[in-house]
């Protein structure tokens, strides 16, 4: 592996050895860090002595809904740097922010690619982190692996797609093996993957009392992710999944969706997409549709409460959130200190993904 | 109502940091989320103080000195008076305010959802007229990674509202509305060098429109050929001699001549800074950051610069006075996990 080594250093102080195995050969990086030229990356920030010899980029969201993410893993990546002294051993380092979104689309894919390339050929660029979006990761992940020399690692900041790592159910064919063309794993990611955050949904409907399950998707590879998993977990916990169906982000509402649900019996519904799939409608219509009974659930891309509540009002109460990463009060001691110390800095809890447990 | 607190910071070269590379911590000022934060420039330093809001601001405004702020959650229009540092009243509204302008002491508060401008006086807590207009087909709630196209501004006597069509609406003070075509659906519109001007997104151009004739003279583009990595106009100002266009895309501020109607400079912000709105106030032009940077552009000229603010701003409002910003909570929360 051309790059992947450094990687570990720089930003995840455990768990990030996970980032493949193999050999490791020294990169070829210049002697002064180059940035990446690009548009839609801010220029390097670097604090330590001297001038940088290597560079780490961070993909994040920057604009719209999810730019929070963006933001955090940003300002999580240059504290972590900066309480290193911008050094990763010998090496000092910087940090580039890119965004993976657009002025129209919580994630651009295009865009994904370009920056992957840029990267790639960039010499000083010796890991990535993120993205923050599991489908702009499948984009990146064939370009970077492939790079000249030898693949450039990419530690995964909020990707919960199961297939960027494992088959399973809901992961697309071909998938993890298309996402490494050398054969060599050079990703890792510090969160959980779908399958368990659809087993922490069977597990809220069964202790619910839930017996029969139904699964709605947005049509997107993460929401077919999480719908297959939720539906192959369910199973396999003695309920009883009755179907699933994908729900159109475009429509205007899902009365008749709701009808065709309750038509089955259900009594657990899981919500398999993004809340900017025109989720607020979704909650509102199905619980107008389910009644107060039904237990509604969801995954991390419905981690939004403002706009949840805005869009659902008082039918947005009962639906049950997860998240693929645990709360700062759950954190051990060190990642307790840590946030703190986040909080300190930036003025803010770090939420979601740019905390994470440091075991 | 008291104040939180008041403090100094000083702005930074630049988007990004000095010394250690990160911007230096702020000074200890309270502001909570949906709040309203005050900025009195004097030389380098800032002195500031920051008012809770009843809800989530959407859009300020500011005159003299004081600010009109319009918030969803509890529905409100409040005026801030800068002098006194106090809640001078908090009018609700049976509306959910998306934009809102303020002139002579008249705000017009637009809600795009329902294509509904009203007009009130800010002595009155009253409605004072009330223009409805057909707004366009949207799909509901998919507009969460989508900024709102609705904005206001007044010029002429008279309302002027972008709602993401092609089409401008024209209020005059009784509520008649009058629609005037353009060829770019517009998203943002700002009143100032002699004209209206309001920009696309889409179509990455600036429409100036005369506010007397109330007919579109020039059609300004920022790009060719726009696309997700070139600039994409997301709000506008406009000071004597200027129009100052905040790009998303690239985060950029395009700045155009207005007696040439050309773009002369592009000015680079910082990305990671997920610039949010523009306006001018105070000899300069303001860019309030999400990440909780507020960004000073030298109208004459010279590098911009920004102070950290430790708090997400989503929307700036200039007077010759004072700038203010209108601060928000994190989108993504984790409840109660932050103990």
């Amino acid at each position: 592996m051309r790059r992947a080594w450094v990687a570990t250093v720089v930003v995840y102080t455990a768990g990030a050895a996970a980032c493949g195995g193999g050999d490791v050969v020294k990169p070829r990086a210049p002697e002064v860090a180059r940035a990446v030229p690009t548009s839609v990356c801010s220029p390097m920030t670097y604090g330590g002595e001297g001038s940088p010899n290597l560079l780490v980029p961070l993909s994040g969201p920057l604009q719209n809904a999810n730019s929070d993410h963006g933001i955090q893993n940003a300002q999580a990546v240059k504290l972590v740097l900066q309480q290193r002294g911008w050094r990763a051993g010998e090496h000092r380092v910087a940090i580039q922010v890119c965004d993976e979104s657009s002025a129209d689309e919580y994630v651009d894919l295009p865009k994904c690619e370009r920056n992957a390339r840029a990267f790639a050929r960039n010499p000083s660029v010796v890991a990535v982190v993120g993205p923050t979006f599991s489908s702009c990761a499948g984009s990146m992940l064939p370009l970077l692996n492939g790079a000249e020399g030898g693949p450039v690692a990419l530690a995964g900041t909020g990707n919960t797609y199961l297939g960027l790592t494992r088959s399973g159910p809901g992961v697309e064919k071909g998938d993890p093996d298309r996402l490494y063309p050398t054969g060599r794993r050079s990703y890792f990611r510090t969160v959980a993957a779908d399958d368990a955050q659809a087993a922490a949904a069977v597990l809220v409907a069964r202790r619910a009392g839930a017996r029969r399950t139904f699964a709605v998707h947005d049509g997107e590879a993460y929401g077919e992710g999480l719908a297959g998993a939720f539906e192959a977990t369910a199973r396999r916990a003695g309920l009883t999944p009755v179907g699933t169906a994908r729900w159109d982000g475009e429509a205007r509402g899902y009365r008749r969706l709701a009808l065709q649900i309750r038509r089955r019996g259900v009594d657990a519904v899981y919500l398999a997409g993004f809340v900017t799939s025109n989720g607020p409608r979704l909650v509102r219509d199905l619980r107008a549709g389910l009644g107060s009974r039904v237990e509604l659930m969801a995954p991390d891309g419905f981690n939004q409460p403002t706009a949840l509540v805005e869009g659902a009002g008082e039918r947005a109460e009962g639906l049950t959130v997860s998240l693929a990463a645990a709360p700062v009060r759950a954190l051990p001691a060190p990642g307790k200190r840590w946030s703190a110390e986040f909080r300190k800095r930036w003025g803010a809890s770090p939420c979601c993904y740019a905390s994470t447990p440091d075991r | 109502m008291l104040l939180c607190g008041a403090a100094v910071g000083a702005f930074l070269a630049g988007g990004g940091g000095e010394g250690d590379g990160l911007p230096p911590p702020s000074p200890s000022l309270d502001i909570a989320a949906n709040s309203a934060v005050a900025i009195d420039v004097a030389g380098a330093r800032l002195a500031r103080f920051a008012l809770p809001l009843p809800g989530r601001p959407t859009d300020v405004a500011a005159e003299g000195d004081r600010l009109f702020a319009v918030s969803i959650d509890s529905s409100a229009l409040t005026i801030v008076d800068g002098r006194s540092r106090r809640l001078e009243r908090t009018i609700p509204l049976a509306m959910r305010p998306s934009a809102l302008a303020v002139s002579a002491g008249t705000v017009w508060v637009a809600d795009g959802r329902r294509g509904l401008l009203v007009r009130l006086e800010a002595s009155y807590e009253r409605i004072a007229a009330r223009a409805r207009w057909r707004r366009p087909r949207r799909r509901e709630a998919v507009g969460l990674s989508r900024p709102d196209p609705t904005a206001v501004t007044i010029a002429g006597g008279a309302a002027w509202a972008t709602d993401g069509s092609t089409r401008l609406v024209r209020a005059d003070p009784s509520g008649r509305v009058t629609r005037v075509p353009t060829s770019h659906p517009l998203g943002g519109i700002a009143a100032g060098a002699g004209a209206l001007w309001a920009v696309s997104r889409e179509d990455a151009a600036v429409v100036r429109v005369d506010p007397r004739t109330a007919r579109v003279t020039d059609e300004i583009r920022i790009v060719e050929r726009p696309d997700s990595e070139a600039p994409a106009p997301i709000a506008v100002a406009a000071t004597a001699s200027a129009v100052w266009v905040l790009n998303g895309n690239t985060a950029t501020v395009s700045r155009i001549d207005a007696r040439t109607r050309g773009v002369t400079e592009t000015i680079p912000l910082s990305l990671e800074q997920s610039p949010r709105d523009i306006d001018a106030g105070a000899g300069a032009v303001w860019v309030s950051n999400f990440d909780g940077t507020v960004t000073r552009i030298p109208v004459g000229g010279g590098e911009p610069r920004s102070s950290f603010l430790r708090a997400s701003l989503v929307g700036v409002a200039g007077s010759t006075k004072r700038v203010w910003l209108a601060a928000v909570a994190l989108d993504q929360q984790i409840p109660g996990g932050e103990r």
